[in-house]
């Protein structure tokens, strides 16, 4: 893997765009105290999330023989 | 272990999952009108099949529910105390069959134990699923019990009244267990047989048929070969493919929990370790290997991307293969490391299903259960003018449910069907009384009419209200405080009096 993708690939999983931002306060809002709304929903956890999502689409055999079919249009959340 | 299913399972099972699905109601209202009369809302005596609102649901379930609404009468609770139990048992049958499909030691059961009572998927179907869970258990029961016994072949066979894909399932699976594993003697094979004629009856009616043949995408395929063979192996190997299994959830928002798929994602490392350790001595493991191949073919050949209802009966393998794996690499830690590893693996997993299953799913999902209704159904009673009821699916039955509505009552107003209960395919809203009714909003008569609009946000907007002179009664907020279902009383005289040239409803006043 070139320099320059593993710092694509580093940059994505940290940046912060608005939207997961908005998410992040949002899905704090729903706990009963803001500690566990803080200990639950971080940043960290978004970085852990970008980083699993990449393996884990990597991992499915449909993406080489059928192109992602039959979950090729469905919107992951 | 049996104690933590259960808390796991019943921690505010009345209000979590938040609502009640259109599915869960129809059963539970028939399950409530078989208990009163003895017959469903067709007047049909003890069905096989429930047509409900033409879903043909295999009834074997209605009748467990009906116990405890009997104790504990009709309510959300007592409907959702049946998957509840049924799943607990799970845990329990599954943790005796794994000792008999991987080894006969105390550690497999407890850790199949421990991996099934947490597994979400599982914890979701037990608490709002009916069919698929009580499917899952009678075929691990008669799995457990040996499918080369006569209680295991009748067990496999009560599954296939119990869910429908196991219709198909548990005949492929008896076939494959006779040719690779051994020879079941055909006296007992004529017991199977003969306990499936209800079943051999019922495929030769169009009614259990027909969701079934929905489903399939064979129509849309036609009589390519080529096309038939690409949609079902791609079909095929996305029930199988880890990144499903572990990541990418149901796409049906109302059959997953948020962020979370069938198994925890951790647990994708044990996973392929054990089916590494399966494929290299699969002779040894030759029922687990049928059961892994054998079971997402139902699903397969349906439309869906990734149902995992369709798919219930896989848990059991890849469970097994989980626990495999865990096992194997069990053994290669000290004992430090493994407490350290189960502390820290439990921990993680609790985390994983108290964000999801307990903050995020009553959050975010309660549009997926159809969460207001029970409110709305209850506020609109205290209105004595007619009530019109614009809802997506149909909401009769929840309006039945939550009112109980006496079911020698809903018996005289639905069809007469007869010998047909199990041909008459095409349905129509049949619940219609003086007080309430269920359909989409005629713009051209129901503005006339005295009368409470209810729906939700797309049914009226704003502008519509306005110049419809449309009245806001009340709304039902969601559990974030957002408005999601409206109730407008209509204002037929100020309506008629503000047209230049006065429509047909108006005239006939």
């Amino acid at each position: 893997m070139g320099q320059s993708r593993k710092i694509t690939i580093l940059l994505i999983a940290i940046w912060f765009t608005s939207l997961d931002l908005y998410y992040l306060n949002q899905r704090r809002s729903f706990y009963p105290h803001p500690l566990l709304g803080k200990i639950f929903e971080n940043k960290l956890v978004i970085i852990l999330n970008k980083v699993q999502d990449p393996i884990f689409r990597v991992l499915d055999l449909n993406r080489y023989l059928f192109s992602s079919h039959p979950r090729e249009n469905v919107v992951y959340e | 272990m049996t104690v933590a299913a259960i808390v796991i399972r019943g921690i505010g099972l009345s209000s979590n999952p938040p609502g009640l699905y259109v599915d869960e109601a129809a059963l539970g209202y028939n399950a409530y009108s078989i208990s009163q009369t003895g017959r469903d809302e067709y007047n049909f005596s003890l069905p096989t099949y429930l047509r409900s609102f033409g879903t043909y649901t295999p009834a074997l379930v209605v009748y467990l529910i009906i116990i405890p609404i009997r104790i504990l009468g009709l309510s959300v609770l007592s409907l959702r105390a049946t998957p509840l139990i049924i799943g607990s048992l799970t845990v329990i049958s599954l943790a005796i069959l794994s000792t008999r499909l991987i080894k006969s030691s105390f550690p497999v059961f407890l850790i199949t134990g421990i991996v099934t009572a947490l597994a979400p998927s599982h914890i979701l179907f037990s608490r709002g699923f009916y069919e698929p869970t009580l499917g899952l258990l009678l075929f691990t029961l008669g799995l457990a019990k040996r499918p080369d016994t006569i209680i295991g072949l009748i067990l496999l066979s009560l599954s296939t009244y119990a869910y429908q894909p196991q219709r198909l399932i548990v005949f492929l699976f008896i076939a494959c267990f006779f040719i690779f594993v051994r020879k079941i003697p055909w006296s007992k094979l004529t017991i199977f047989l003969i306990s499936q004629l209800p079943q051999f009856y019922l495929s030769t009616q169009s009614g259990p048929n027909t969701r079934l043949i929905n489903q399939l995408w064979l129509p849309q395929t036609g009589h390519n070969l080529l096309l038939i063979i690409r949609e079902f192996v791609s079909q095929y190997t996305a029930y199988l493919s880890p990144s499903n299994l572990f990541w990418f959830s149901d796409p049906d928002p109302q059959r997953s929990l948020p962020f979370l798929s069938v198994f925890f994602p951790w647990q994708i490392i044990p996973y392929l370790v054990g089916l590494f350790w399966i494929i290299n001595r699969y002779k040894h493991y030759r029922v687990l290997v049928i059961t892994y191949l054998l079971f997402p073919v139902a699903a397969a050949l349906t439309k869906d991307p990734f149902s995992t209802m369709r798919a219930s009966l896989l848990f059991i393998p890849v469970t097994m293969v989980i626990v495999t794996g865990i096992l194997l690499i069990i053994r290669k830690l000290n004992r430090v490391g493994r407490i350290l590893a189960s502390v820290l693996l439990l921990g993680l997993s609790w985390g994983h299903l108290y964000r999801s299953l307990f903050i995020l799913l009553p959050n975010q999902r309660y549009l997926a259960w159809n969460y207001g209704y029970q409110q709305l159904f209850t506020k609109i009673n205290a209105y004595s003018i007619p009530v019109l009821v614009d809802l997506d699916k149909p909401s009769y039955v929840q309006y039945l449910f939550f009112n109980k509505i006496n079911p020698n009552f809903v018996q005289s107003l639905a069809p007469y069907l007869g010998r047909d209960y199990y041909r008459s395919i095409s349905w129509q809203d049949y619940f219609v009384t003086s007080r309430v009714s269920f359909r989409h909003l005629d713009w051209r008569n129901d503005i006339y009419k005295d009368q409470l609009i209810v729906g939700g946000p797309n049914v009226i907007s704003q502008s519509q209200a306005k110049e419809h002179f449309l009245k806001l009664e009340f709304t039902i907020p969601s559990p974030l405080g957002e408005s999601i279902l409206f109730a407008y009383r209509t204002d037929p005289a100020f309506k008629c009096a503000s047209q230049t040239v006065k429509p047909e409803p108006c005239l006939l006043k």
